[in-house]
């Protein structure tokens, strides 16, 4: 006996797909942007080799010690969002404070940035004062701008939560590039700072 | 006849090449490079950006093989037609 039209329909739609297709599109575009900040620090390499000194001379030092501790709280951001997911799974409404913690401790992060930023214009280091400084804060800045795009993105999902609307799938993209975000850091603070 | 041309020339392109050392180091950036740090400098961020490439790519099909695999492992649904 053959299967009937309706047998193919209901078989078509229990076919599970392998990831969500939006969680799909984000990390083909994350793909995008691991090659656009590994072309940028491998020119930072470069230009620092063919420097005769490094770092130039009258420029202000960059903060590592305090970035450090951003460091820390970026990375602690990263490990509230996965508890919120994993709440997620168990109860919706309970991710609502890991998720509401990740985004207060990545805004804390790109404010406190910002504020070392003015900090460093003060001190002498601007986007025209050296390479160092063309590059810190092009890197940097790049990198804050994906912070920022990651906060509203989040922000957004943690909204839709409240309200309940929130799915798995859209959690799932917001999270993937917020482990981005995260993930990218360590390694521009351990070639642009240290 | 022009398959068989296509195979030599892939045969003696190497061949050339290791008798051409002085012309194949014509890399501008490798080999004028103003010194040893720069030069390596250049070689570590050129194979650094060939290789990142492949293995996003590969990571990423590998993840994906191994999704797949899970859920193929997962117990199926009865999603057998019962026919009449």
């Amino acid at each position: 006996m053959r299967a009937t039209g309706s047998d193919r329909l209901r078989l078509a739609s229990e076919r599970q797909q392998i990831i969500p297709d939006a969680v799909l599109g984000m990390l083909v575009f994350i793909l995008t942007e691991v090659m656009f900040f590994a072309g940028m620090i491998s020119a930072f390499a470069i230009i620092k080799a063919s420097a005769p000194l490094w770092p130039p001379l009258g420029q202000p030092r960059l903060p590592a010690g305090a970035t450090a501790f951003n460091t820390a709280v970026l990375l602690a951001s990263g490990v509230f969002l996965y508890r919120g997911r994993v709440t997620f799974g168990r109860d919706r409404r309970a991710a609502l404070r890991p998720l509401g913690i990740a985004l207060a401790l990545g805004a804390f992060f790109v404010v406190f940035q910002g504020a070392e930023w003015v900090a460093l214009v003060r001190e002498g280091l601007t986007l025209t004062s050296s390479s160092l400084g063309s590059f810190f804060y092009l890197i940097v800045g790049m990198h804050a701008l994906h912070a920022v795009a990651a906060i509203g993105i989040l922000g957004r999902m943690w909204l839709r939560l409240r309200r309940g609307w929130l799915t798995r799938a859209q959690l799932a993209t917001a999270e993937v590039f917020w482990y981005f975000v995260v993930g990218v850091w360590p390694i521009l603070y351990l070639v642009v700072y240290l | 006849m022009r398959r068989r041309l296509g195979r030599w020339a892939i045969l003696l392109a190497p061949a050339l090449l290791l008798s051409a050392p002085r012309a194949a180091e014509a890399c501008s950036v490798c080999s004028a490079a103003s010194s040893d740090s720069v030069r390596d400098a250049f070689l570590v961020t050129t194979v650094f950006l060939s290789v990142l490439p492949l293995l996003l790519v590969g990571g990423f099909a590998w993840w994906l093989r191994r999704r797949t695999r899970e859920l193929q492992a997962a117990p199926e649904r009865a999603s057998q037609p019962t026919y009449s």
